[in-house]
């Protein structure tokens, strides 16, 4: 039903078969457009039906990120007062609701697929189920052309904002997806609906050691990636994301 | 000699004049001004980085950390201002249960003793509900200080699943509503006044 779905938005499409020299963030941009326009990427595949396919999966798993994304995170420290931070280990993960997909593919309106040799297939839908409103934040770029969300948080009220980074991964789609989740997880650190913390300290032969545990989850509603940035000079990608507060 | 005088008063008056004037500007002297000091984005250090700030209602805890990024730094900034929260209040608690044994006079009283370890440990390690980072200040070795908050009513509704634990551990004691309440008004208490 799945892949029915995807061939038949397919037939649709609007396609840019064009191999330009634009950036392949670019065509991801969709700041440009109504909020419930959203943005899916596939990365290289050996076909373009396969990558439209995973373009498509893509852009639906970004508005069922939106309606509630739970996070959890868990973290482990050491310290030892003549060594300083031994260790600092997380482990963290995030959860969404995958059981509406289908219907969410199904009611996707494609309002054009780009072809790019890094990104793959890029496709660029509209959700008529939601009302398209203004986005919250647009981007703004200092003297060096780097967006200022980078260095300061934006403020808007009603909304939180989480910045991630990562660094190149081999392909585009697995570069975003992890400066994506560290935006989502700084979400997380920022504003924490349940944390535990347990401290176990001790002290021998005129040291203090301590070794800390700490829990954290939420759960986001209204998760959106609204901006992203490529710095070429450190080879790292940084994502802007926004939540409901 | 005349003159003489003359020159000699002169001298006595700014003598005299002089002293007051010492005198005045050690009375006025102004508070030493703190130097101030520039993070890495230009922000000026905020008052809260080295101040302990207090209210009624909000409990705040600051952060520090410095690691290979920013995002990192500020994990572990809010883990250290997290952590010293879950202190906190594992201090109020212990504290609660010290104040309650001597009022109560029940010291020799070891089934008071076992709830009030119940309600200590539940209290303690409960998870901190709603703590959120207020404000974010990169000091000039890109060091990352964060001001976390947490409702001072989210820690009193921990309380309340404990306290009902320790009201069932009391249920042979003829005292036991008592207790709870007393016990619920020195939580709520100290909480209020350990800002």
């Amino acid at each position: 039903m799945l892949l029915g779905a995807v061939l038949l938005l397919f037939g649709c499409r609007t396609v840019s078969n064009e191999q330009s020299q634009k950036d392949a963030l670019a065509y991801l941009d969709v700041s440009s457009h109504p909020s419930n326009v959203y943005v899916g990427l596939s990365g290289p595949y050996s076909t373009q039906e396969r990558m439209v396919e995973e373009a498509i999966l893509s852009a639906a798993k970004s508005i069922q990120l939106k309606k509630a994304l739970a996070l959890d995170s868990r973290l482990v420290t050491s310290y030892q007062s003549d060594k300083g931070l031994l260790s600092f280990a997380s482990d963290e993960a995030a959860f969404y609701d995958d059981t509406t997909m289908a219907e969410t593919i199904h009611a996707l309106e494609v309002l054009s697929v780009h072809f790019d040799p890094e990104a793959g297939a890029v496709v660029i839908v509209q959700d008529p189920r939601e009302s398209g409103k203004k986005r919250v934040y647009q981007s703004s770029y200092n003297e060096e052309g780097k967006p200022t969300w980078i260095t300061t948080y934006p403020k808007v009220d009603g909304y939180q904002f989480g910045v991630g980074s990562a660094k190149r991964h081999y392909f585009l789609n697995d570069s975003l997806e992890a400066t994506d989740f560290a935006a989502a997880q700084n979400l997380l650190d920022l504003k924490t609906e349940h944390a535990f913390s347990v401290e176990k300290v001790t002290t021998a032969n005129q040291q203090m050691e301590s070794h800390l545990y700490q829990a954290q989850r939420g759960l986001l509603k209204g998760f959106t990636i609204i901006a992203r940035y490529y710095d070429r000079a450190s080879q790292t990608y940084w994502s802007l994301a926004c939540a409901d507060e | 000699m005349k003159k003489w005088f003359v020159i000699l008063a002169l001298v006595m008056i700014s003598l005299v004049l002089s002293g007051c004037a010492s005198t005045a500007k050690v009375a006025e002297a102004p508070a030493p001004v703190r130097p101030v000091v520039i993070g890495a984005e230009g922000i000026p250090q905020p008052e809260w980085v080295y101040k302990t700030v207090s209210t009624q209602d909000v409990h705040y805890e600051t952060g520090y950390g410095k690691m290979s990024d920013k995002q990192n730094s500020i994990k572990r900034a809010t883990v250290e201002a997290k952590n010293k929260i879950a202190a906190w209040v594992s201090t109020q608690v212990k504290e609660v249960v010290v104040t309650y044994i001597n009022d109560a006079g029940s010291g020799a009283n070891r089934q008071a003793l076992d709830a009030m370890e119940v309600i200590s440990q539940q209290v303690a390690e409960a998870t901190l509900s709603g703590v959120t980072t207020e404000e974010i200040w990169v000091d000039a070795d890109n060091g990352v200080w964060v001001l976390c908050t947490i409702p001072i009513a989210n820690i009193q509704k921990s309380f309340e699943p404990a306290a009902e634990a320790v009201a069932e551990a009391f249920i042979e004691n003829e005292a036991a509503d008592a207790a709870n309440a007393k016990m619920k008004d020195a939580f709520a208490n100290l909480l209020k006044g350990a800002k």
